[in-house]
Order: structure tokens, then C-alpha cells, then sequence
């Protein structure tokens, strides 16, 4: 399966978007995350990998703010974000994309995208017009979730209730979603569970085309996927980071052969 | 050759309008350790709730010992000789070891006599401290072996062990894969699903391959060890 | 003093134990189905009903023992009935519909005792012999008592037996903590449900009759001690018998004490203990870790056969006809119509304030009559002592009301679900402890005659000095209040629908859809959900407010948990989440009961089991009939499929 990868060509800049510091979660005696420093370029494609119970769901979860730590600090655009309130993360630019189940069913597809478009936009209404001017009469915040309607391909359909809607375009409908929050920095987790190749396929395209600018941050299965796809990979285990590097190095890596990859095939 | 022990016949199956098994067969003999191999949300827990009537089948049929058992609920298939070892376990946390046990030992079991509670704690001897305390007090490994023997006092025959290895340290994985060559040995037939291939092809007599909702490749163990393309497409597994 | 501790402490451990076989059922119950039930306050004063019938003919010497024995069983049996066929088609929903069940059944129940039997307390009697007393540390006691303190604490002690040493216990315990792995050992627990409520009934019978013996036996002895048995249920942590045995006797004896030695002090300290409580530890003081409830959502109105202009013109339409109402008084009816309907407009803006929370963020709110109260109060004590302009009191009945959901909502709206219900339950109740006891108030007896003008500073008109002519009809007094109050309704209406076409309203909506996709959003979620509180609680005191601005009284009966229930009653057989369905849900509620009362003065019996019928049937409500009866009347089959018990969304089996 080749992937074209536009990013590989970008250069990141050389500053770090997200960083965290001896970042340690406990859950009763189990240590499931133990002092991770992570530390995410601007602009990079970075995926994360590692066996099951690696711990990286906890990992994204503590940077959403989902979870709270327990020791270590996080840092977003420079800023320590450690204590903060999941939605004011997603303020800050931290975008998280859920399973496709995730999108409001009982809500038009326009809706989903100007509610999406309405927290960034926060600025066009006063407190007393939240409540009373109705929503259709904001003209950047619906500029906005139309031109994004358009991006994924989904204006024709933008007064459907989006639970209506077929699962490749829910699928687009959840990236929409998270494009219209104006993320910087992007975590799916596993955004591909339970596709087909094409759907993978379709999906990854999709990613690639509107999250051009955003730095990716990427917890998938498919480690194919993952080596077409990342500037950098990750290596989890354990809760530890085990390897980092470029695809190459880590197809190469010898603990991560071990640990992972193909330790027990003779 | 006489019959299979368990037979499903293209089922399929799924959650409300979710449909996440389709036309799946497989077919486990007495006495064998038969594997259900794939990625997360391949459809491998749903072949085991389909099995066991937690989830019923909407086409086509499950057979066990030539009984139609397809649309049994799992209060049901319990009684004949079918347990499950859930994902995670599921032991209950505020009962203490002993009760764990103890629920599950209601007379029930077929050819191969159910075992007492008394016998279960001889296999499981780090268990046989511990039946005073509550389940919730044990490591992972410790959940994972008061799983299978509840499953064992409750009369199974064949055992759906789903994902046992999930979580738990290497040493206890080895442990694990120990008792259920043991149990196998004493006559016990397992169907296992598992992420882990390594402990599918350690432990399994055959081994089915399952990708969206459909079994894509069956084979013995070695002949999947050898099958560089299965094991790269299927299970990630890049050799 | 010594003895007088002494007895206050015997006194408090036989309220006490009453309380724990009460508690140990509600708890038990909620432990293994996730059902609470409301009903079992009735079922305790059916025990003692039945045990009367019992002891008549028998006499109360044997006839108390034999009743002991067999009401239970009786009971028991209803209890298991109840199981069957209401409580059991509900699971795999929202847990919050069987406490709106259950409600219905308190309607059901209570209405079929006043039909056996005689209103007014009546003594049970009880054997000769027990009627003496004895010394003990040199105060003489009540063998009764000591009795009770025996006996159920036997019960109690043969119930926790029964849990810990038996399979019967054993899978009751294991079923509350996860119900499908119980069913994938083999064993049927649905079969076990009934018997786990049989039993909780059983008990709450026995708590019934022994209470009796001890105090009077009365129609309304269930629903006051449901509350106080709930608010045991959650300080000892929902599902925990252990809790309910330790809390059970602690309130018994706080109770008691306080009523000797603080008496404005009873009645309080067990709802702030409550929510005190359930702020710090929703669980309780034994709990298991706080039960979610992920049993499926609300379900909101659906409508949806109209298209929007046809709705817009039917909408106009009646308000047309509301507005056309007291024009008819004197040749159509009787001016007791105007009446009516002024009631049923003020109950009406009332449930969509309550719709407006409910059915657009899911925070079920058990004590909105706390707010409706607020508002009744604050109009009465302004115009009583402050002003007589009815905009000063209405202005300032809506400010207080809005504070004080302000304050209860900054409190309470981080705990969810059941929780959250039972915290506004706890609130209501401290508010209607509070206003029975304070001067300001007038206490039990509530405030009267407050009248008012309508103008400020002195200057303006009294409703009842004038009269507008149309034609030959005049227009005063209630006739004119008529239009205040529709013009109330249709302006909270109006207001709450453009906040829902508003960014704010968008965000409530997709709370109610899906609250943590809502805060990945960059939805600061609770904030959100206390604002919609807040405009609640508002509405809900402009209601009480305007009722009190047009009957000139406020009593403390305003803020009980039965208003509450019926607020929400009306919301249900309405539909939730459409803002017209709750209005409906009034219309239907007093035209029922006025038409029923025509016939019989049982017009809760019917109402009730209309009650329990919709949310079993049509939880949806009135609204969405239309919706629901099209593809009947189309040849196809029912878009709903049944739940079952077998639910894998039903709480902890996920």
C-alpha cells in the first residue's frame, strides 16, 4: 500500500509544539504511563505505536486533558498546559478525533461543524447575544463551517441529520469536526480501527488533504500504515518510550524487533 | 473423523444495525486449542458473544456437540458445556476468591465431570491463599487464572478465552500459556482469541485469521509462522 | 437525664430500625436492577394497611403476629408483580424513567388505599401484652418499642444472612456488581430480579406495620417517609446494605435527639447531611464507587408530521382560541373555567422551565418545585411587607429564584445522573423543612391574603377595581389576571425558544447528545448546563410567583417532592425536549383530573396508571403519538423495538 506523503517533503521548523516532562500516571499500584519526555515538532507527522497495553491511549488522554497526571508537566506551544481544562486545551489548539459514533447523530451536519466553528469563534458574540441572537446570523462562524462543508465534501448533504449519514461520510464528517475546532496539533487514535484497506485508504487521503498545516499526532495498529505515513515514530512500552526515530530507524531497531515487532517468530 | 466438537456455519452477526461478522465459520475438535488470531475490531469478541448467545446470530447457525445452539441465550449454552473467560475478566471485585468460585458451581457441566472448587484451587495454587480475599485485590495475572478456573468449576468444556494475555506482564504471559497447556493436557477444549500471535502460534493447534468480519486465512501454527504475507497484512506483524 | 438519653436513644434506635428495613430494600434493590423506587413508601404503608384488615377479624393478640407474617407476603407478592410487568420493561433505559415509573405507581398505590380504606390515622392494634412497660436503667420504657428494636433488628440481621451465606445472596451480590457476567455462569438473574423486589416490598411491609403499632396508621405515612428512607439509601451509598443498616440508625437517632434538644433543627440536618454527602462522596459512606448511568438516553419528543409553517399557523391558532377563553364566562361556563386554565398556563410555563433543563441538557432535576416555592414565597412576603406593585414581587420572585438555582446548580451540576436527581430532591426538601419552620414564612401554616396592583411606586391599577368591556362582556379581575399569565407562558415560551436557536442553545443540544464530544469541543460544559439551570430556575419562580400574585396564599406544600413529581409528570406525558410538549402535558393533566373528578374522587388511580402506561409505552409523550401512529396507519410495523433486560448499554455490564 503506498501513501503519498506530502508532509515528508515540509521541513518542521525545528520548534517544539509538544513537549512533556517526566510525564508519570498512576492508576492504583499500575504505573501506566512512567516518565515519558515526549517532544512533538511543529508540523510533523508523528505516530505512535507500541503493544497493547503500552499505554498510549493513557498518554493521549493525559495530553487532552481526559485525564489528570500525576506527576510531570506538559507543554503546549511553549505554555505549560499540565493543569488545564480539556476545553481550554482544545482553545489553545489541541484537537482530538473520536470514533466516528462520536459525532452528534441527532444533529444536522451543519450543525456539527458550526458547533464545532462556534467555540473558535467566540469573539463574534457578546454574552447576551450567546443567548438570544440566533446562530444562523453570525457571518464568520457560518462562513467558516460552510467553506469546511465544502473541504470535506459534504455540502450537499449539510442539512441531513448526520446519524443519517453513510459511514465514509461520517468518517469526513468527523475530521470536519475537528478541522473546525482550528487545531494546531491533532491526536486520532486509531482513526482507521475496523476499515477496509480502501476505507484506510480513503480515510488517510482525507487526513493528508485538510490537516495540511497541522502538526499529527497518530496512535494506529497498522504498522505499514505507520511506516509510509510518520517523519518520526514513537515506540511505547510498557508506558515507557522504548525507541524514537524516522521510520527507517525504527524498521531497524533491534529492542523494538524485539519487544514488538517480530521477537517471537522464528 | 467424527464431528467437531463446536461448528459455526456462516454466521452473521452484530450490534443493532452495526453488522460486524459476516458468513463466518470456523470449527474447533475436541481436545484441540484452536486460535481466533486478528486486529482490534476485527470481529473477535463478537465471535465469542455469538458463540455463547450474549449476542444472537442474525444467518446462519452454531453447533455444538450436533445440538443447534445458535439462538440459546448464554444462561443457556452455560449449561452445556460452553464458558466464556471474558476480556478484562470481569471477576467480580467485592467478592472474595472463594465466592468468585462459588457462584459459578452450580451442578451444571457435562461429559467432563465440572471441577470441584477443591480441584480448581490444586491447578490454581496461587490461588489457594488468597480465596478469602476479594477479587479485586488481585493482580492481573492472579484475575486472569480465578477467570479460568471459575469458568472450570462452572463445567465447561470448551473454553473462550478472549484476549487472556491482554495487560499482563511476559513472565505471567508464560504462566498463563503453562496452565492452559495444562488444562488442554486434562482434556479441556480452548478456543482463544487473542492480538498476540506469538501466544497463538505457541499455544494453538490451528489457527483461524479474522479481518473485518470475515476469516481470511486458516492454518496450523507453522504453516502461519511461515506465511509472511498473512502475518504482514492481517495482524501487522512485519517480519 | 441520665434515663431521658437513655429513652431518647431507645426512641431514636426504634425509628431507626424502621428505617433500616426500609433502607435495606430501597438499597438492595438499587444495587442489583439500578431502580429507584419511589413506590416503596407505599408499599411500607400498604403492609400496614393490610395488617389492619388482617387484625380486624382476628383480634390483636394472635391477629398482630399472624399479620406480621402474612402482609408481608402479600405485599411481597405485589412487590413482585410490580417486577414484572412495569419495572421489567424499562431496563436498558435510563434509569431516570424508573424513577418517573415508580412515581406513578406512588399515585397508583396511594389512590387505592384511600379506596379500601377509611381517610385519617387509625391505630393498629397491638397485643395486651406489649402495651407494658418496663425499667430499664430506671426509666420506664415501652415494651412495644423495645419489641421493634428486636424484632427488626432480627430482620435485618436475617436479610444480611440471607445476602452473605446463601447462593440466593451470593448472586444477588454478584449481580450487583455485574450483571452479564452472572448470566454467563449459567444462572438467569432476570428470574432473580422479582424475587430481589418481592423481598425489598416484603421488608418494607414489615417496617410498616411495626411503625404502625408504634405511631398511627394514615394514608400519607408513605409519602413522608420515603424521603427520609432515601436520603438513608444515600448516605449509606446507594446499593450498600451495610450503609443502609449504619445510616438507617444513625438518622433514627439523630432524629430524635435534635427533636428533644433543637427541634427547628430536625428535618434540616438530615438534607444538608445529604448533600453534604453527595457533594464530598456521591457514593456514600459504604458505597462501591459511584454508579453511572449509561442506560440509554432521555428520549425527547419527536414530531416531525407537520412542516414548520403548518406548526407556526396551528401554534397561532391556539393561542387565539387561549386568548378568546374568559370571553366565554357567564354564557358558555362558569368562571371557575378561567380559573382552571389560569392553573393550567402557570403549571404549564412551569414544566417547560423544567423541559428546558430535562429535556435539553438531561439534568433531571427531582426538586423543581424548590424553585416554583421560591417564587410563590418571594411574592407573598414582598407584597405582604415590602410592596404591593406585582411587578416589584414578580421582578423580584424571579431574581431569588434565579440565585438560588444559581447557588444549588454551582453546587450540584458536576454530579450526574441519579445523583444529581436525588441532590435537588435533597434541596427541595431542606426548602420545604425550612419555610414549615421560620416566622417570616408563618411556618406549616404558609402566608395569606397578599394583594397586589398592578403599577410601580404606588402608582397603577388593582385587577379587581376595574373592568375592560368588550362587547357585553366584562373583563375583571381573574378574567384579566388570565391574560398576565398567557402572556407569561407565551413570553417564556418565545424567550426559551430563541435561546435554543442561539450559539448557547446549540451548545446545550449537543450536550444533550453527546456532553464529552461537547467539551472536546472547547465547551466549558458545566458552565453551560448551570446557565440553562439558572434561566430554569427563573421560569419556574416567575410560575410560582404568579400563582401566589393570583391566589394571594403560599404554603409550604408548594416546594414537596410530590409537586415535583407532578411537574414532571406533565413534562413526560407531554414530551420532553420540544418546549410545547410539557404545555401539553398540563392541559392534559388538569383535564383529566377534572373530568375524572367528576366521576370519582380516585382521579390519581387513573392518572397514575396513565402515568405508568406512557412511560412505559409512549415515553416519547403526546407529541410524538402523531409520529409513532404514521407508520401503523401506513401498513408497517413499529419503529420502536422493545428493550430488554438483556440491554448490553444497561449500567455496569459495559
Amino acid at each position: 500500500m503506498a501513501v503519498e506523503t506530502p508532509r515528508q517533503e515540509r521541513d518542521a521548523d525545528g520548534d517544539a509544539i509538544l513537549r512533556t516532562d517526566g510525564l508519570v500516571k498512576q492508576f492504583g499500584q499500575f504505573t501506566a504511563t512512567d516518565r515519558v519526555d515526549l517532544e512533538v515538532e511543529r508540523g510533523e507527522f508523528r505516530s505512535i505505536i507500541g503493544p497493547n497495553g503500552a499505554g498510549k491511549t493513557t498518554l493521549f488522554n493525559l495530553i487532552s486533558g481526559a485525564l489528570p497526571v500525576t506527576d510531570g508537566s506538559i507543554y503546549f506551544a511553549g505554555e505549560e498546559i499540565t493543569d488545564l481544562s480539556p476545553p481550554e486545551r482544545v482553545r489553545r489548539g489541541i484537537g482530538r478525533s473520536f470514533q466516528i459514533s462520536n459525532v452528534f447523530g441527532g444533529l444536522s451536519v451543519r450543525e456539527n461543524v458550526r458547533l464545532a466553528s462556534q467555540a473558535v469563534h467566540d469573539d463574534e458574540y457578546t454574552f447576551l447575544e450567546s443567548l438570544f441572537k440566533p446562530t444562523d446570523r453570525y457571518e464568520t462562524m457560518n462562513a467558516d463551517a460552510e467553506r469546511i462543508l465544502e473541504q470535506i465534501g459534504l455540502a450537499d448533504v449539510a442539512d441531513e441529520q448526520a446519524e443519517a449519514l453513510a459511514y465514509g461520510d461520517r468518517r469526513r464528517l468527523e475530521i470536519g469536526v475537528v478541522l473546525a475546532t482550528d487545531p494546531d496539533l491533532v491526536l486520532f487514535d486509531e482513526p482507521t480501527a475496523g476499515m477496509s484497506v480502501e476505507e484506510t485508504q480513503a480515510t488517510i487521503d482525507l487526513i493528508e488533504e485538510v490537516l495540511v498545516d497541522q502538526t499529527l499526532l497518530l496512535i494506529e495498529h497498522d504498522i505499514e500504515l505507520v511506516m509510509n505515513l510518520s517523519d518520526r515514530i514513537t515506540v511505547l512500552n510498557r508506558g515507557d518510550i522504548l525507541a524514537e526515530g524516522t521510520p527507517e530507524e525504527i524498521a531497524e531497531n533491534q529492542d523494538v524487533q524485539d519487544a514488538y515487532l517480530g521477537g517471537m517468530i522464528e | 473423523m467424527s464431528d467437531p466438537l463446536l461448528s459455526v456455519d456462516g454466521i452473521d452477526s452484530g450490534y443493532g444495525e452495526t453488522k460486524v461478522l459476516r458468513d463466518l465459520s470456523l470449527s474447533v475438535d475436541r481436545g484441540d486449542v484452536v486460535s481466533l488470531v486478528g486486529r482490534n475490531g476485527a470481529g473477535k469478541t463478537t465471535t465469542l458473544r455469538s458463540i455463547m448467545g450474549i449476542v444472537t446470530p442474525t444467518a446462519g447457525s452454531v453447533t455444538y456437540r450436533g445440538e443447534d445452539v445458535t439462538t440459546l441465550p448464554a444462561t443457556e449454552t452455560v449449561k452445556r458445556g460452553i464458558s466464556l473467560v471474558p476480556e478484562e475478566r470481569r471477576i467480580f471485585p467485592e467478592l472474595t476468591v472463594m465466592e468468585n468460585l462459588e457462584i459459578a458451581d452450580h451442578g451444571g457441566g457435562t461429559e467432563a465431570d465440572s471441577l470441584s472448587i477443591a480441584e480448581a484451587l490444586e491447578t490454581f495454587e496461587n490461588l489457594r491463599e488468597r480465596t478469602d480475599n476479594a477479587g479485586s485485590s488481585l493482580s492481573g495475572g492472579e484475575q486472569q487464572m480465578l477467570a479460568i478456573a471459575r469458568a472450570l468449576v462452572g463445567g465447561a468444556d470448551l473454553v473462550l478465552l478472549d484476549e487472556p494475555t491482554e495487560g499482563l506482564a511476559p513472565y505471567i504471559v508464560q504462566d498463563l500459556m503453562d496452565v492452559v497447556r495444562e488444562l488442554n493436557e486434562q482434556g479441556i477444549t480452548v478456543l482463544l482469541v487473542e492480538q498476540n500471535v506469538h501466544v497463538c502460534l505457541e499455544l494453538a493447534d490451528r489457527n483461524y485469521v479474522i479481518d473485518q468480519g470475515e476469516i481470511v486465512y486458516e492454518g496450523t501454527s507453522d504453516d502461519l509462522a511461515d506465511n509472511d504475507e498473512v502475518l504482514d497484512r492481517y495482524l501487522g506483524v512485519s517480519v | 437525664m441520665l434515663g431521658g438519653l437513655i429513652q431518647q436513644l431507645l426512641d431514636g434506635l426504634t425509628i431507626g430500625v424502621v428505617y433500616v428495613l426500609l433502607a435495606a430494600g430501597l438499597s438492595v434493590i438499587f444495587g442489583v436492577m439500578h431502580v429507584i423506587n419511589f413506590a416503596h413508601g407505599e408499599l411500607f404503608a400498604l403492609g400496614a394497611y393490610f395488617a389492619l384488615a388482617l387484625i380486624g377479624p382476628l383480634g390483636g393478640g394472635t391477629g398482630f403476629f399472624v399479620a406480621l407474617l402474612v402482609a408481608p407476603l402479600l405485599v411481597g407478592v405485589i412487590g413482585v408483580l410490580i417486577e414484572r410487568f412495569t419495572v421489567r420493561p424499562l431496563y436498558g433505559r435510563n434509569p431516570l424513567y424508573h424513577i418517573l415509573l415508580t412515581f406513578g405507581l406512588v399515585l397508583v398505590i396511594n389512590d387505592l388505599i384511600y379506596v379500601g380504606w377509611e381517610p385519617g390515622s387509625v391505630s393498629m392494634p397491638i397485643p395486651e401484652f406489649l402495651r407494658a412497660t418496663v425499667d430499664v436503667l430506671g426509666a420506664s420504657y415501652a415494651l412495644y418499642n423495645l419489641f421493634i428494636i428486636a424484632f427488626g433488628g432480627a430482620m435485618a440481621f436475617g436479610v444480611w444472612a440471607l445476602l452473605e451465606y446463601t447462593k440466593f445472596g451470593l448472586i444477588v451480590r454478584a449481580g450487583s456488581q455485574d450483571r452479564q457476567m452472572v448470566r454467563n455462569l449459567g444462572i438467569d438473574i432476570d428470574r432473580y430480579y422479582s424475587l430481589v423486589f418481592g423481598m425489598g416490598a416484603a421488608l418494607a411491609a414489615v417496617a410498616g406495620i411495626v411503625l404502625g403499632g408504634y405511631q398511627t396508621v394514615s394514608p400519607e405515612m408513605g409519602t413522608s417517609i420515603i424521603i427520609p428512607a432515601f436520603v438513608i439509601v444515600v448516605l449509606g451509598g446507594l446499593g450498600s446494605f451495610k450503609g443502609a443498616v449504619v445510616a438507617g440508625l444513625l438518622v433514627g437517632i439523630i432524629q430524635t435527639v435534635l427533636r428533644t434538644h433543637v427541634p427547628i433543627l430536625e428535618g434540616l440536618v438530615i438534607f444538608l447531611l445529604m448533600i453534604g454527602i453527595l457533594l464530598i462522596r456521591p457514593q456514600g459512606l459504604f458505597g462501591s464507587e459511584a454508579h453511572d448511568d449509561d442506560g440509554g438516553e432521555l428520549l425527547t419528543g419527536t414530531g416531525g408530521v407537520l412542516d414548520s409553517q403548518t406548526r407556526t399557523r396551528l401554534a397561532i391558532a391556539m393561542v387565539g382560541l387561549l386568548a378568546l377563553v374568559p370571553l366565554g364566562v357567564g354564557t358558555l361556563y362558569s368562571p371557575y373555567v378561567v380559573s382552571l386554565v389560569i392553573e393550567i398556563l402557570i403549571w404549564g410555563l412551569f414544566a417547560l422551565s423544567l423541559d428546558f433543563v430535562m429535556g435539553y441538557t438531561g439534568l433531571v432535576s427531582l426538586g423543581h418545585a424548590l424553585f416554583y416555592g421560591t417564587g410563590a414565597y418571594a411574592v407573598a412576603i414582598v407584597l405582604l411587607n415590602v410592596s404591593q406593585s406585582a411587578f416589584v414581587a414578580i421582578a423580584l420572585a424571579v431574581l431569588v429564584s434565579a440565585g438560588i438555582a444559581w447557588f444549588v446548580g454551582f453546587l450540584s451540576i458536576r454530579v450526574s445522573g441519579v445523583y444529581f436527581a436525588m441532590i435537588t430532591l435533597g434541596f427541595a426538601e431542606l426548602f420545604y423543612n425550612v419555610v414549615s419552620r421560620l416566622e417570616i414564612t408563618n411556618g406549616s401554616d404558609g402566608l395569606f391574603g397578599a394583594s397586589a396592583y398592578y403599577g410601580v411606586a404606588g402608582v397603577g391599577v388593582d385587577l379587581d377595581s376595574i373592568a375592560i368591556f368588550l362587547g357585553s362582556v366584562a373583563l375583571t379581575g381573574q378574567m384579566l389576571f388570565y391574560y398576565v399569565a398567557l402572556a407569561a407562558l407565551l413570553g417564556a415560551f418565545l424567550l426559551t425558544r430563541r435561546m435554543l436557536q442561539s450559539p448557547f442553545g446549540s451548545v446545550l443540544k449537543s450536550i444533550r447528545e453527546n456532553e464529552q464530544r461537547a467539551t472536546f469541543l472547547g465547551y466549558e460544559t458545566t458552565v453551560y448546563k448551570r446557565r440553562a439551570f439558572v434561566v430554569s430556575g427563573a421560569l419556574a419562580g416567575l410560575a410560582g410567583g404568579l400563582f401566589t400574585l393570583n391566589t394571594g396564599y403560599a404554603t409550604p406544600s408548594f416546594a414537596h417532592w410530590l409537586h415535583s413529581g407532578e411537574v414532571i409528570v406533565m413534562v413526560i406525558l407531554g414530551g420532553m425536549g420540544t418546549l410545547y410538549g410539557p404545555i401539553l402535558g398540563s392541559f392534559v393533566f388538569f383535564g383529566l383530573e377534572d373530568v375524572l373528578t367528576d366521576f370519582t374522587a380516585r382521579w390519581r388511580l387513573v392518572l397514575g396508571t396513565v402515568f405508568v402506561l406512557f412511560v412505559i409505552f409512549l415515553p416519547q409523550g403526546l407529541v410524538s403519538l402523531p409520529s409513532q401512529l404514521v407508520p401503523y396507519l401506513s401498513g408497517g410495523s413499529s419503529p420502536e423495538t422493545e428493550p430488554t433486560p438483556e440491554d448490553p448499554g444497561f449500567g455496569g455490564d459495559g
